[in-house]
């Protein structure tokens, strides 16, 4: 089964922070499945997760270091699998 | 003061002297606090070449560069210029006036949502919402338009933002610096020796050169390295003169249109340097097939750039300058390997009776130019320039790499020219590209440019006629331009001297007359409609497998 991989982001509280961030994971050809995001005490959180039907196009990897690059962005968390979240990566 | 008269201010103190652009309704209140400031506003006559131009004058001086417009269609015309300084890593900071903000979000007349529709085409991008913002929002805009990889970063500016109240003494926003200052020592730390022991322990090692090297600035530490080293190198299109034309350690450009010495080069070589270059198609030809052979370290100020194609065996994620400022390994001669490769260079045959030879031309012109900065559209002639031109640094030679905009050559020796007035500029076109942006006739004249333009007509679009004849089983669909215009009688419309050039023995007069030139003069040069541009790789092949035109059969 492809393994379904999940972003945890942070960004700072701008206008057009969530739709940069997501315009990016569609653009760079992730389908995204699911997507959670809400105020958290350091900005906004926002999960993406995303399709286990279709492999990435690239490793996500890849797609974190380019999340990592937008301004509003000040951290990112990718790991497989949904319900191991102790499986996550951490890299900030 | 109100928030334009602030903008203005800005400007002025974050050192901008030039900036290109076109007015209209929105953006009127910045147009109007211009009366009276120390900047030189450049009008162009088509928004398009605002952005080019600014990217132009960017691509020659390494500082950001600046264009205006207004909103809705101005904002749209701005688009093509600004994805192409994207495409390129260029650095641009672009305003654009807004509807005011209650109006947005209403289909107003000429509103559009310049921030959607510039996602995937800027560094970043703000829509001031207030004219306390205004200062710190230029300040961020100016620096992040040159932190790290160079971009465009887009200032959408609602025009009550503009003439309502603002304040001139804002506060930077720190937190934003330290946080995208990334610890390069750390990666170098890891890096250096494993690279070093790498590079020595190879048998068939190369240097893959991108633009990144002219935007690090480290040209001469570049050069000198290959030479210590005694390391072939091949350049991208956009890195073509990061290493001097004639320089012993270049094998050429590689990719689509590279050379052969390139090209096999690369596909034997064992260990690939990658400096500021980022696996492009254009340049990798089929990537699973693309230099096989090697292993590879990549060097990148874009962390994001390391592995997006292909995976390196170190990749480090630091400025150029600084990389190769500490990188030392210990240099061995490889008389084999550079036999080899170097043993494949061709020596060029010009052609000095019939129709005119464009590259010859080229190679000619851009001789008797040295140190000019080179302008180029997109097709053909392109890769003719790029083939063939006479070049000592990559800021010389300015041609739209990454997307391929017909339409480049003039606006951006516009910028070019204005950023050096003292050297000579020469603009070449294909007849195509030339009409997209002709209208740029009236800004060179207006400011008395020294532009020297060439037109290279071969009435036809000939990079595509060149596929469909190729890959269309020449069905030559929709490229013939026998209805040009008389370039040279456009040229005189807009007070612009000019004259033709038809024959081969007709060239040492031409170059005489270009380079003789003071003001602007404009040089059409007729060509054989069925050259091509070769080699060439086709799409989907492997960088060896290059046609030329004795291996395929002509229409
Ligand atoms: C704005 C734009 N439209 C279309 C193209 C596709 N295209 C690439 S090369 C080319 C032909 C260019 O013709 P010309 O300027 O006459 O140059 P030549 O190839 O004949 O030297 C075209 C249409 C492009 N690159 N840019």
């Amino acid at each position: 089964m492809t393994p379904r991989f999940q972003f945890q982001l942070r960004l700072v509280p701008e206008r057009g922070a969530l739709l940069r961030a997501l315009a990016l994971v569609e653009r760079r050809g992730f389908p995204v499945d699911h997507v959670e995001s809400g105020p958290s005490p350091c900005g906004r959180h926002l999960d993406v997760r995303l399709a286990g039907t279709e492999a990435p196009p690239r490793p996500p990897e890849v797609l974190a270091r380019q999340l990592r690059r937008l301004v509003e962005v000040t951290s990112v968390v990718t790991g497989e699998e949904v319900d191991h979240p102790s499986r996550l990566e951490v890299r900030s | 003061m109100n928030g334009a008269e602030v903008l203005v201010r800005e400007l002025e103190s974050l050192g901008v002297k030039t900036l290109f652009g076109y007015p209209g309704g929105a953006i009127m209140p910045f147009y109007d606090a211009l009366v009276g400031s120390d900047l030189q506003h450049v009008l162009v006559r088509h928004e398009q070449a605002a952005a080019l131009a600014a990217a132009g004058m960017a691509r020659v001086t390494g500082e950001v560069g600046v264009c205006v417009g207004t909103s809705g269609p101005g904002a749209t015309n701005l688009i093509t210029g600004v994805a192409d300084a994207h495409a390129d890593s260029v650095p641009l900071v672009v305003l654009t006036g807004q509807v005011p903000m209650d109006l947005m979000g209403t289909d107003a007349f000429q509103e559009v949502d310049v921030f959607g529709m510039t996602l995937g085409i800027v560094k970043h991008s703000y829509v001031v919402r207030s004219g306390h913002d205004l200062r710190r929002v230029l300040r961020e805009a100016f620096w992040l338009a040159r932190e790290g990889r160079p971009g465009p970063v887009w200032v959408d500016l609602p025009k009550d933002v503009l003439s309502g109240p603002a304040d001139l003494h804002a506060q930077d926003r720190l937190d934003l610096v330290l946080r995208r200052t990334p610890d390069q020592a750390a990666s170098l730390r890891d890096s250096l020796a494993r690279a070093a022991s790498m590079l020595e322990r190879s048998e068939r090692p190369l240097a893959y050169v991108g633009g990144g090297v002219a935007s690090a600035g480290c040209e001469e530490e570049l050069v000198r390295f290959l030479e210590e080293q005694q390391l072939p190198a091949v350049t991208t299109l956009r890195a073509v003169g990061s290493v001097p034309t004639e320089h012993p350690m270049l094998l050429g450009m590689l990719g689509m249109h590279g050379t052969a010495a390139a090209n096999e080069a690369v596909q034997e070589a064992d260990l690939l340097l990658c400096l500021g270059a980022r696996f492009d198609d254009r340049a990798t030809g089929r990537l699973e097939r693309f230099a096989p052979e090697a292993s590879v370290i990549h060097v990148d100020i874009d962390v994001a750039e390391l592995g997006k194609l292909r995976r390196p065996a170190i990749g480090v994620a630091a400025d150029l300058s600084l990389f190769l400022e500490r990188f030392r390994p210990e240099p061995t001669v490889r008389r084999q390997w550079l036999e080899r490769a170097f043993g494949r260079r061709l020596t060029h045959h010009p052609r000095t009776e019939g129709p005119i030879h464009a590259p010859s031309f080229l190679r000619d012109l851009t001789r008797e130019h040295p140190g000019a900065t080179v302008t180029c559209d997109v097709g053909q002639h392109q890769m003719w320039v790029a083939q063939a031109g006479y070049f000592t640094s990559a800021r010389q030679h300015l041609t739209s790499g990454g997307l391929g905009t017909m339409g480049f050559s003039l606006p951006s020796a516009i910028g070019a020219a204005l950023a050096r007035p003292n050297e000579p500029c020469l603009a070449i076109s294909g007849d195509g590209s030339f009409l997209m942006n002709v209208q740029e006739l009236a800004t060179i004249k207006r400011l008395a440019l020294p532009i020297r333009m060439v037109v290279i007509d071969n009435r036809m679009l000939g990079m595509v006629r060149q596929w469909q004849d190729l890959f269309f089983e020449g069905r030559r669909s929709q490229v013939t331009l026998e209805d040009n215009p008389e370039f040279a009688d456009v040229a005189e419309a807009f007070g612009i001297p000019a004259f033709e050039l038809a024959r081969t023995g007709d060239i040492p007069a031409a170059l005489d007359r270009l380079r003789g030139a003071r003001g602007p003069i404009l040089c059409h040069v007729r060509v054989d409609p069925e050259d091509g541009a070769w080699p060439l790789v086709p799409p989907g092949a492997a960088n060896h497998e290059m046609l030329e035109p004795s291996t395929t059969s002509a229409r």
